[in-house]
């Protein structure tokens, strides 16, 4: 008995874990509110944290990741997004960042010339 | 026809009816232009057809301002004058360059773009360029390969540029010039001083000298300065026995004005598709591309005029700023320096082009621009005198916080236009990062540009010379070249240069039909 709850035990965490981690990677690689998708074509984690720690301090009222993730789901009408589904963030914020390069709503962060939304992603992904 | 000036009479007297002083681009075109013509045309060259040291070092002077490259070798002092080292690289004017615009102090050329234009034409062969296109979509249906980047036109636009081989002045026109009998090209013949009448109406004579020891005398109905922007300052400020401020300097003008176009690594651009953009590529031959800021945006900002061209990163990144390149007073060991690193970084971009797939991914951003007219910066005489007893230069290079603006609007714009079409993010330099800093940095580059300093306004008080490049007040004596600038724009001046010289050549030719005819 001792022998089977040994290895069902071993058996849980050697496949489980990596599993587990794995997801949970997926997970935070594919969230689009937290994963400035554009900026990770050439900005590293580093750079997505340094950027990210940048806007908090600039903007030291936005520092808590709730505000952060409101802040992000509001449309430029002031409209929160339905967030359940994540294709829709997804599409949401792709479309709030376009509008906020043509209304000039960028910020200089790090030397890297991005909106608003890209910031505050960027200050969740510092956070995550 | 060809006299060396050292060989002749010591203290002989040469007449012509128009005395070009020197015969570098714009000297050796107006020439050209009287070759075989029934009137006698002296051109005065300081050196010989090859490099001379001795005859170079009269060039050395003092920098007090901003550093720059060293006085002795940003210009070359032989026939054919620094058109032995220049880089071929011609575009035209814009139109708004020639306005004036409210928020660029002293801007506004008493001429406007059409009037210099209709010259451009006659340049091209000239300076061997191809057609007489600089329409983006010309050259687009020409090479289909040149696709531009997807910005919005109004804000920024592909502005073209053609490359002369470069021809050599020297090399090309020598036989020309030495075979018209009407031309009498002296050579050794540095002029020392101009002489003006009593009362500075008009140049008498100019006085001629070399290190043989010969002193010469030149007498014209016409004199053209053609020296360039520093030794055109340098002879009227030096030319003080009849007016103490100097020739035409009656207005303290003479000298003011120096400009350049202030050339810097400015940021990245970082593509999501990796993408050659054949259009923007620089090999030195081909036309090309550059982005430059709409005349919109320069009034919306109130900004100067700018372009931004495109280098690969992993080939930009390494540039060194041509000033610290080119810091040997020998023109020929700072040419050496400057190719011997383009070669040895040529060979590394093509190695890295093979390893790297994602060479044509990010780009270095390397803005050249206009410079704000300042008349802080200037050329004035030192106290040091050269070998032949003409008081050398000094150069106070001067910017103005309206240059550091430009340099970082262009750039802010730029990534507001790659990101609204999707396409890209810009990454700032360092130094544009502090919107209070208005200095420049230490290491900023110039494109061996000289501009100003005997500046055209219709106003003596603002200009050294008119609208037809005459000096108020010296109703014979005419500068050509850069010098005669009000504003520089962003692109290289000697097409310009030479436009300006071909319509100074067509109003004296007609004056001269007109002296004539009285």
């Amino acid at each position: 008995m001792k022998r089977r709850i040994f290895i069902t035990a071993a058996s849980i965490i050697t496949v489980g874990l990596p599993v587990a981690y794995y997801i949970g990677k997926q997970k935070n690689q594919t969230n689009p509110l937290i994963t400035p998708e554009f900026l990770l074509n050439f900005c590293d984690e580093k750079i997505l944290n340094d950027i990210g720690a940048a806007y908090k301090l600039q903007v030291p009222e936005e520092n808590e990741k709730k505000k952060l993730v409101d802040l992000i789901l509001t449309d430029n009408k002031g409209l929160k997004i339905d967030a359940s589904e994540w294709h829709n963030v997804k599409e949401h914020v792709s479309k709030k960042i376009h509008e906020e390069f043509a209304d000039n709503k960028t910020i200089i962060l790090k030397g890297w010339i991005i909106t608003i939304t890209e910031a505050r992603q960027c200050a969740l992904f510092s956070l995550k | 026809m060809h006299i060396d000036a050292r060989l002749i009479d010591d203290k002989s007297i040469i007449e012509g009816d128009i005395c070009i002083i020197g015969a570098g681009a714009t000297g050796i075109s107006i020439a050209l232009e009287w070759a075989n013509s029934p009137y006698k045309v002296i051109l005065l060259e300081g050196g010989g057809f090859e490099y001379d040291d001795k005859v170079q070092e009269l060039y050395n002077g003092e920098i007090t301002g901003q550093p720059y490259y060293p006085m002795k070798s940003s210009r070359l002092h032989y026939f054919g004058g620094s058109t032995g080292h220049w880089g071929g690289m011609c575009s035209n004017f814009d139109e708004i360059d020639f306005e004036k615009r409210d928020w660029v102090e002293h801007s506004g050329w008493p001429v406007s773009l059409q009037e210099i234009a209709s010259f451009y034409p006659r340049v091209h062969p000239i300076l061997d360029l191809g057609p007489y296109e600089w329409d983006l979509k010309y050259w687009q249906k020409e090479k289909p390969s040149f696709l531009h980047l997807p910005l919005d036109e109004k804000v920024i636009w592909s502005k073209m540029w053609q490359f002369s081989p470069p021809t050599r002045f020297g090399t090309k026109y020598k036989e020309t010039i030495t075979n018209a009998k009407n031309i009498h090209l002296y050579t050794y013949a540095n002029v020392v001083d101009i002489t003006a009448t009593e009362n500075t109406a008009a140049v008498k004579e100019v006085v001629i000298k070399n290190y043989a020891g010969k002193q010469h005398t030149v007498k014209a109905k016409y004199f053209v300065m053609a020296c360039c922007s520093i030794q055109n300052a340098r002879l009227l400020l030096a030319s003080n026995k009849q007016a103490a401020a100097g020739l035409g300097n009656q207005n303290d003008v003479v000298g003011r004005y120096f400009m350049e176009h202030p050339q810097l690594k400015s940021g990245e651009l970082w593509l999501k598709d990796s993408n050659p953009y054949e259009l923007y590529k620089m090999d030195g031959a081909k036309p090309r591309a550059e982005l430059a800021l709409s005349a919109t945006k320069q009034k919306e900002l109130k900004v100067l005029n700018g372009t931004i061209s495109l280098m690969p990163l992993e080939f930009s990144k390494n540039k060194i700023s041509s000033i610290k390149m080119w810091s040997n007073d020998d023109p020929r060991k700072s040419l050496d320096s400057l190719k011997k690193y383009y070669t040895l970084d040529k060979r590394n971009f093509f190695q890295r082009k093979f390893m790297s797939s994602d060479l044509y991914k990010a780009y270095g951003l390397i803005t050249t621009m206009e410079q704000a007219p300042n008349p802080s910066s200037r050329v004035f005489l030192s106290n040091e005198k050269d070998s032949l007893g003409v008081p050398r230069a000094n150069l106070d290079w001067k910017m103005l916080p309206i240059d550091k603006k430009t340099v970082r609007k262009i750039n802010q714009l730029l990534g507001q236009q790659v990101g609204e079409a999707g396409i890209g993010r810009v990454k700032l330099a360092d130094f544009l990062l502090d919107e209070n800093d208005d200095s420049m940095p230490q290491y900023i580059s110039g494109g061996w540009h000289h501009i100003g300093t005997t500046r055209m306004s219709d106003n003596p008080k603002e200009g050294v010379v008119d609208i037809n490049c005459q000096v108020h007040g010296v109703n014979n004596l005419y500068i050509t070249g850069a010098s005669c600038f009000p504003t520089g724009g962003a692109v290289n001046p000697t097409y310009t240069a030479v436009a300006i010289s071909l319509r100074i050549s067509d109003y004296l030719k007609q004056k001269m039909k007109g002296l004539e005819i009285v």
